[in-house]
């Protein structure tokens, strides 16, 4: 069977020492950092990402992915020991874990969540194995019009799920697009926004913007409020009986698998949303709703579970159409291109060894973060007491190395200072970063494709309504942003938590 | 603290100017046709729907009186003027003496600082990434750079 024969080049390609330990040294470093407070899988993986560029594509990739799992994970742990989330996805986490972890229920609640990412991860890898490569043969049929409406909808979802003003995250998208046209224009060859500088001509990189909207613009942020809180940390005891607890939540971990799965695929999904759909679920189907906030078991295996595979399954966009659905995925992308990839539909077929190893990795390292979690939690909880004070010049010196090593060069840092400034300003006047990262992404690709679908139309701009799956997907962009069906869903997000 | 203009009001002046300013430069790309789209179709379009949502977002503020609270700006200028300095010194003076500097300065921005665990935190940052980036990845850092003979 194709598949099995798939698997195998994965697993051969993943098993060789060198990715193994790539591997090995993403989720170690992700869960390292992630576990750090206020550092989610977004600035972990970007500070991360020059580290990546000297290896081979596959291992550098694995590296990365390693990373940001770990990022995850790692953030879940914080939520559960010092109820500080470091990232949107975890929030939910804090609502259950923290309430068990004051009760002395820490173990309890760090080994669901384990062995609930274990099984979560184990599903939706296996899932991404089964439904990437029909969906990539789909995605070849695609023409320009299908993949222009498609990012525009992939766009409209990511900013339309986003907390925070639907019209600010738009315009902070559109920005995106316009930093991504910075550079040579592949098609006329023509100068655009480079003022004649010459480390502009291949556009602003990457891990500049990133770091410096993601990392220093954070850093930046939490000087605003600038006591030192003084962490508690949960005592950790119990770490047995969370696999006893472990048959009353197995439904939950289930069902927060199907529905991560499921959120994780479409564009704009992922962890965030997929944690807070398992969540409300959870409690709608509980015999004893009014309970959860108070530490329930069920309320913190389903998201803990969901958050995981909608975090894994959110590669398949990813992989397979070259869309990404949140910023990790959007650095990747970035990644790949540094690495010479064009993301998209002929990844599968032209890079196997590079697309099954991956997955095969990603399990493996779902492996390793159990195995490397529970015994390794006393180290955890030591850095969670590592002070703020002494962590942030530690970044700031990171991120000023970490883009002057992609390029070698220091107009980059340059940037990096002038865009964690301007990211900063603009988060004060709360405008989210993510979109723009996500515009600067797909700009130049959104670009060619309206290029080539107006070509292909001679010129006639109802190409995109006239062809019926292109016509679909702008609909569903333009429901997305207007329909009152949003703020329902918004209600309802916050009534989860109200109620409580 | 002080109030000053509404959040609102402020994004969306920047997306104005912001959009202004991408506008008149792909002026002079080349607009081309929708059959054949020139380097500053995509600008043009862009830049124009930026203008307009910053306008929407400015009516918005008014409506609404937002006020905004604006911090000190003490702590982050000094996280600002590190990484300045990094920028500036690193290549004319090396890492030795550049990455202490760099790690005290930001480090001061916060109201925790005390000298004896930051000079701790440069010494080890320093000695750390010496041994990270020039000499396991390689990188093209010095440890003592031309200014002071290296």
């Amino acid at each position: 069977m194709d598949l099995l024969q798939h698997l195998a080049l994965g697993f051969e390609t993943a098993l060789t020492p060198l990715n193994l330990f790539y591997c090995f040294a993403g989720v170690l470093i992700g869960t390292l950092i992630g576990v750090l407070p206020g550092l989610g899988p977004a600035p972990t993986v970007a500070m991360l990402l020059p580290l990546s560029f000297g290896l081979p594509p596959v291992s550098g990739f694995i590296m990365l992915s390693g990373i940001f799992y770990g990022a995850q994970y790692g953030g879940s742990t914080t939520a559960i020991l010092i109820n500080t989330p470091g990232e949107s996805s975890a929030v939910v986490t804090a609502l259950e874990g923290y309430q068990m972890a004051r009760q002395g229920r820490a173990g309890e609640a760090l080994a669901m969540a384990a062995v609930g990412s274990f099984i979560a991860g184990t599903i939706a890898t296996l899932i991404i194995a089964l439904l990437a490569p029909p969906l990539a043969k789909a995605a070849l049929l695609f023409g320009p019009a299908e993949y222009f409406s498609l990012m525009v909808l992939g766009l409209i979802a990511a900013i339309a799920l986003a907390s925070g003003s639907v019209l600010k995250a738009v315009a902070m998208a559109v920005v995106g697009l316009l930093l991504g046209l910075v550079g040579t224009d592949v098609t006329s060859g023509v100068q655009r926004y480079t003022f004649g500088v010459l480390d502009l001509f291949d556009g602003i990189a990457i891990v500049a913007l990133a770091m410096g909207l993601f990392a220093v613009a954070e850093v930046l942020r939490n000087l605003d409020d600038s006591e030192e809180g003084h962490a508690t940390v949960a005592q950790i005891s119990g770490l047995a009986a969370g696999l006893k607890s472990l048959h009353r939540a197995m439904g939950s971990i289930l069902r927060g698998t199907a529905i991560g799965s499921l959120l994780g695929i479409l564009p704009g999904g992922g962890a965030t949303l997929s944690s807070f759909a398992s969540y409300a679920v959870e409690k709608r189907l509980s015999k004893e709703p009014s309970r959860f906030g108070s530490g329930v078991v069920e309320g913190l295996a389903g998201p803990e579970s969901a958050n995981n595979a909608g975090a894994q399954t959110s590669f398949i966009p990813m992989l397979t159409l070259g869309l990404p659905s949140n910023p990790v995925m959007a650095l990747m992308i970035g990644a790949l291109m540094i690495h010479g990839i064009q993301p998209g539909p002929n990844v599968i077929t032209e890079q196997p060894a590079l697309f099954w190893g991956l997955i095969a990795s990603m399990w493996i390292g779902n492996v390793m973060l159990v195995v490397l979690n529970l015994p390794l939690v006393g180290l955890w909880v030591r850095l969670l007491t590592f002070p703020y004070h002494l962590l942030f010049p530690t970044i700031v010196v990171i991120t000023c190395i970490g883009v002057f090593s992609f390029s070698n060069s220091m107009f980059d840092v340059w940037m990096l200072i002038l865009i964690s400034v301007v990211g900063y300003i603009l988060i004060r006047l709360r405008c989210e970063p993510a979109p723009l990262l996500l515009g600067f992404i797909l700009g130049p690709m959104m670009e060619e494709h309206l290029r080539r679908a107006l070509l292909l139309s001679r010129g006639n701009p109802t190409v995109f309504v006239e062809r019926p799956l292109s016509a679909l997907m702008l609909l569903v962009a333009g429901v997305l942003i207007v329909a009152p069906a949003l703020s329902v869903i918004r209600r309802r997000r916050d009534e989860i938590f109200v109620e409580d | 603290m002080r109030n000053i203009m509404g959040a609102d009001v402020l994004a969306g002046g920047l997306f104005i100017i912001l959009g202004g300013s991408f506008l008149v430069l792909a002026l002079d790309f080349g607009f081309g046709s929708l059959l054949r789209m020139g380097p500053g179709f995509f600008p043009i379009v862009l830049s124009s729907l930026l203008i307009v949502i910053g306008l929407a977002v400015v009516a918005r503020g008014l409506a609404n009186h937002e006020t905004l609270q604006w911090p000190k700006i003490g702590p982050h200028a000094r996280v600002i003027l590190a990484m300045i300095a990094f920028a500036g010194l690193m290549q004319p003076l090396g890492s030795y003496l550049t990455m202490p500097v760099v790690v005290v300065m930001a480090a001061s921005a916060s109201p925790a600082f005390r000298w004896r665990s930051a000079i701790a935190l440069a010494v080890f940052l320093t000695i750390a990434c010496d041994l990270i980036f020039r000499i396991a990845l390689g990188l093209p850092l010095h440890g003592i750079g031309p200014w002071i003979g290296g």
